[in-house]
């Protein structure tokens, strides 16, 4: 039944946004705020879902929800405080109810004796520090902080009378009514006494009274006269209009009985319509939310897929218009170059809707660190700063994995016990900082601890054992950390349920690379450990520069050039029969020819006349990629190469061209030697074998 | 192997549960003539010159861009273990969805629509080419012509890439 359907969605999705709230008060209330309103909030995010979760018959969702709700209630009530222990036993509940309310959304029954010991350790708390508090703390009532009720709201009277040459000075009475009106409910009476026939309409002959039930102060109200302050007579005043002295010069006798119905006037039906103004001013910890509505997620894609097509079909207009000869009309030109900042702009905004904070990311590495250190028996807090930062929802999906990965290892490898923290002299709470930030177009997430950093001695050792790397090699101490990204690595000397499988650090790597990101690790022995991540912003659109090899277009990602540079004829040197070099400032290069690389041609015996971009890889390695032309560098809209076809080793995706033609995007990680030039090109297809056959892996 | 002799028995083709008519595309590559199943075709679009890709099968031309979408492009020709057809402006492409995947076929001409009930169906004999019968699901005798009715999924595997 659709209607049913439709209506658990909403209850579903409303559960999420209330769980995430109650995380959040939660939280707060763990920081030392239990003022009422947060509390508050918190209960009526558990009342709501549990009323809901009655509405569809979630016996078990209500049975905990509803114990919640007491437990809450006495917090609520004055009768406890928010100290340590039920701080904890309210955030333990409430990861609970989050896996209730995903186990009914994913219709997969939780398991029973997990939801009987949930439920008992709740009631637990309950009864324990009930009795606590009657046997420790005789004075049960502890005082609590209430929040100001919300601030009654005001009655002003303004009365407004722009000077007659208002108009002539360029202000708008009507703009400046309906900043005032915004600011509350807004009665508008219309004084046009001074209209007299054929008066002279370059002036302004009205005046206005409002009357403003707001929960603003006056020198809000007075702000929104700033512009026109010197071109009219202007009185505010609390209070009805009946409270004002009577007779002020600027108050005609028509407009004086205010509170009766406003004289049809223009500028009253605006006033009227608008809803009611929100209050922004308040210095409330929660931000006042903003005016939201919900969009199936397909129907943005749909329009970020046809925004990008907007722009790669302007390319398409210009270069048609290049090629007719039209390009001399100016109004032609002109047309042209308004419709690409409309495409472009367009583009932003739809890119903007899809972008979300990673506030709701992070907050649910609280819960993940929260779980690890008590498996592993440690200390932990977590610390989130930029959580505001906004990046592509594609990214904030495909993020989580990774982070909780991160989060873990923190913990896992990074945090010490608490003793040994005693012994160093730290805190015995180790801290896991996560931070974001923009930078240069891309996002940046670090993830530090302040644990006992990299233990280098040992991982150099594992290395050396697993065969990683010759025992006589020499590293430096970043080389040692980026060991780390080796497949299999592991230096847990104990496997753990949390991490050290060996599985962990290149997974995490490829996953970030998979997102067209890089990942860095940085240590302090005895001070903690820091990785880095940087991902692009969107998965959507990207900076390419537009190259040639072997008579193919092909994109290069801005993202990891380096530089360019055109080799001179005898500058490349051959290191044995194959793998050329080229030397840059002093060091050596390897040299990859994409048209060889990609199997469309053999490498060329000279570099000269071509030329090298050299890009970085993840592990700030450098190559030098051999292309024979760079025609430009321009944004990209990327288009998936895997929905219709499949994954091609060294070819990230493909991207549309100004001439409707399909341009090939590089991976330059994936385009080195060791991983594709050395695999055999796809042999042609022999005829009349039994299985078709199939490109290389 | 031999070509089958015996009565046929068209049902064994298909399947007998299928009495109503089915329509087909008919078409013609390397001088042979062809037709799928219509509820596979998407449209059928002229000739656009397709952007090599590397590491892919012999068959496969390259991708194109239908509309936004990148689409590969098969030789049908060179696929069925024929050889390739000739690069020429006249080819047509015939746009393919599978399940989720959009594939073209590239081939030399479209030439009709065809309904043809189920019973008219003949079965495949057997052949030399393992190849050819792995997507080969019957004959069709129509004014003459002989149409090779094919199997698209067996054609565009999931296995076209990996």
């Amino acid at each position: 039944m659709a209607p049913a359907t439709d209506l658990r969605a909403i209850f579903f999705e409303e559960a999420e946004e209330l769980l995430i709230a109650l995380d959040a008060g939660l939280r707060r209330i763990e920081g030392g705020d239990s003022g009422g309103e947060t509390v508050n909030a918190v209960f009526r995010a558990v009342h709501s879902i549990k009323g809901g979760a009655a509405a569809f018959g979630f016996a078990n969702l209500v049975g905990f929800a509803h114990s919640f709700e007491t437990l809450l209630d006495d917090l609520r009530s004055g009768e406890r405080a928010a100290d340590a222990v039920l701080v904890a036993a309210l955030l333990d509940a409430s990861y609970h109810l989050a896996d209730m309310v995903h186990a009914e959304r994913s219709e997969t029954p939780l398991d029973q004796a997990v939801q009987q010991r949930a439920h008992e350790a709740l009631l637990a708390v309950q009864d324990a520090a009930s009795q606590r508090i009657s046997i420790e703390v005789p004075f049960a009532a502890v005082p609590m902080e209430f929040a100001p009720l919300p601030v009654a709201e005001k009655l002003f009277t303004v009365d407004f009378a722009p000077h007659a040459d208002a108009f002539s000075a360029g202000h708008d009475p009507a703009l400046v009514l309906r900043d005032l009106a915004a600011l509350g409910r807004a009665e508008v009476t219309l004084d046009q006494s001074a209209l007299t026939e054929g008066f002279d309409p370059s002036q302004c002959l009205l005046r206005w009274r409002v009357r403003l039930e707001t929960d603003r102060d006056e020198a809000d109200l007075r702000a929104v006269f700033d512009f026109i302050a010197g071109h009219c007579d202007l009185s505010i005043r609390e209070g009805g209009a009946d409270a004002a002295p009577a007779g002020r010069e600027e108050v005609s006798p028509v407009a004086e009985a205010a509170p009766r119905p406003a004289t049809p006037a223009r500028q009253a039906a605006p006033a009227e319509t608008r809803p009611e103004g929100r209050p922004e001013g308040r210095a409330e910890p929660p931000a006042p939310p903003r005016a939201t509505i919900r969009v199936d997620v397909d129907r943005v894609d749909r329009l970020v897929n046809v925004a990008g097509e907007l722009v790669i079909h302007h390319a398409m207009l210009a270069e048609a218009i290049v090629r007719s000869g039209r390009r001399a009309e100016t109004d032609v030109e002109r047309s042209l170059d308004q419709l690409k900042q409309l495409s472009r702009q367009i583009q932003d905004s739809v890119m903007a809707i899809r972008a979300q904070p990673v506030k709701p990311l992070f907050d649910r590495m609280h819960r993940i660190l929260r779980e690890a250190a008590s498996v592993a028996g440690k200390q932990a807090r977590l610390v989130i700063e930029g959580e505001t930062t906004e990046v592509d929802r594609t990214i904030i999906e495909r993020l989580a994995d990774p982070l909780t990965h991160m989060v873990r290892n923190a913990v896992d490898h990074g945090i010490e016990r608490p003793e040994t923290r005693r012994a160093a002299g730290k805190t015995e709470t180790g801290v896991v900082t996560i931070q974001a930030a923009h930078r240069s177009g891309r996002i940046v997430i670090t993830l530090s601890d302040d644990g006992g950093g990299i233990n280098r001695d040992r991982v150099r050792q594992v290395a050396v054992e697993r065969g990683l790397i010759p025992a006589t090699a020499e590293l430096s101490p970043s080389e040692v950390d980026a060991l780390l990204f080796l497949p299999g690595f592991s230096t847990a000397t104990e496997v753990s349920s949390l991490s050290g499988r060996g599985v962990g650090m290149d997974v995490l790597r490829s996953e970030i690379t998979a997102l067209g990101g890089r990942i860095s690790i940085a240590s302090q022995p005895g001070k903690g450990t820091a990785l880095t991540i940087s991902l692009p912003l969107t998965l959507a659109v990207m900076d390419g520069m537009v190259v040639e090899a072997a008579g193919q277009v092909l994109i290069l990602p801005v993202a990891s050039i380096v530089e360019t540079l055109r080799p001179e004829s005898g500058a490349g040197h051959r290191l044995g029969a194959m793998d050329p070099v080229v030397e840059l400032r002093g060091i050596c290069l390897p040299v990859i020819d994409v048209g060889a690389a990609l199997g469309f041609r053999d490498a060329p015996a000279d570099l000269a006349g071509r030329i090298c971009v050299v890009v970085e890889r993840d592990d700030k390695n450098t190559v030098a990629l051999l292309v024979d032309a760079i025609h430009d560098q321009r944004q990209i809209v990327i288009k998936s190469l895997e929905d219709n076809y499949g994954h091609i080793p060294g070819i990230a995706a493909a991207t549309v061209l100004g001439d409707g033609s399909v341009a090939l995007i590089l991976d330059p990680v994936e385009l080195l030697p060791g991983r594709s030039l050395l695999k055999p090109p796809a042999a042609p297809a022999p005829a009349g074998t039994a299985r078709p056959p199939i490109a290389a892996e | 192997m031999t070509i089958a002799t015996g009565p046929l028995h068209p049902e064994s083709a298909l399947g007998a549960t299928t009495p109503e008519l089915r329509e087909f595309v008919v078409f013609r590559t390397l001088g042979q003539d062809f037709c799928i199943d219509i509820l596979c075709v998407r449209e059928i679009r002229g000739w656009t010159k397709p952007s090599n890709l590397p590491h892919a099968p012999a068959f496969v031309e390259g991708v194109i861009n239908l509309r936004g979408a990148i689409i590969p492009i098969v030789d049908l020709a060179d696929r069925l273990g024929l050889s390739a057809i000739a690069e020429d402006e006249r080819n047509v492409i015939i746009v393919t969805s599978l399940g989720e995947k959009v594939t073209g076929l590239v081939v030399e001409t479209v030439t009709d629509i065809l309904s043809v009930p189920a019973a008219d169906i003949q079965p495949v004999p057997d052949l030399s080419s393992d190849e050819l019968r792995a997507v080969l699901r019957g004959l069709v005798v129509h004014q003459g012509r002989l149409l090779r009715l094919l199997d698209i999924a067996a054609i565009l595997g999931p296995e076209l890439a990996a």
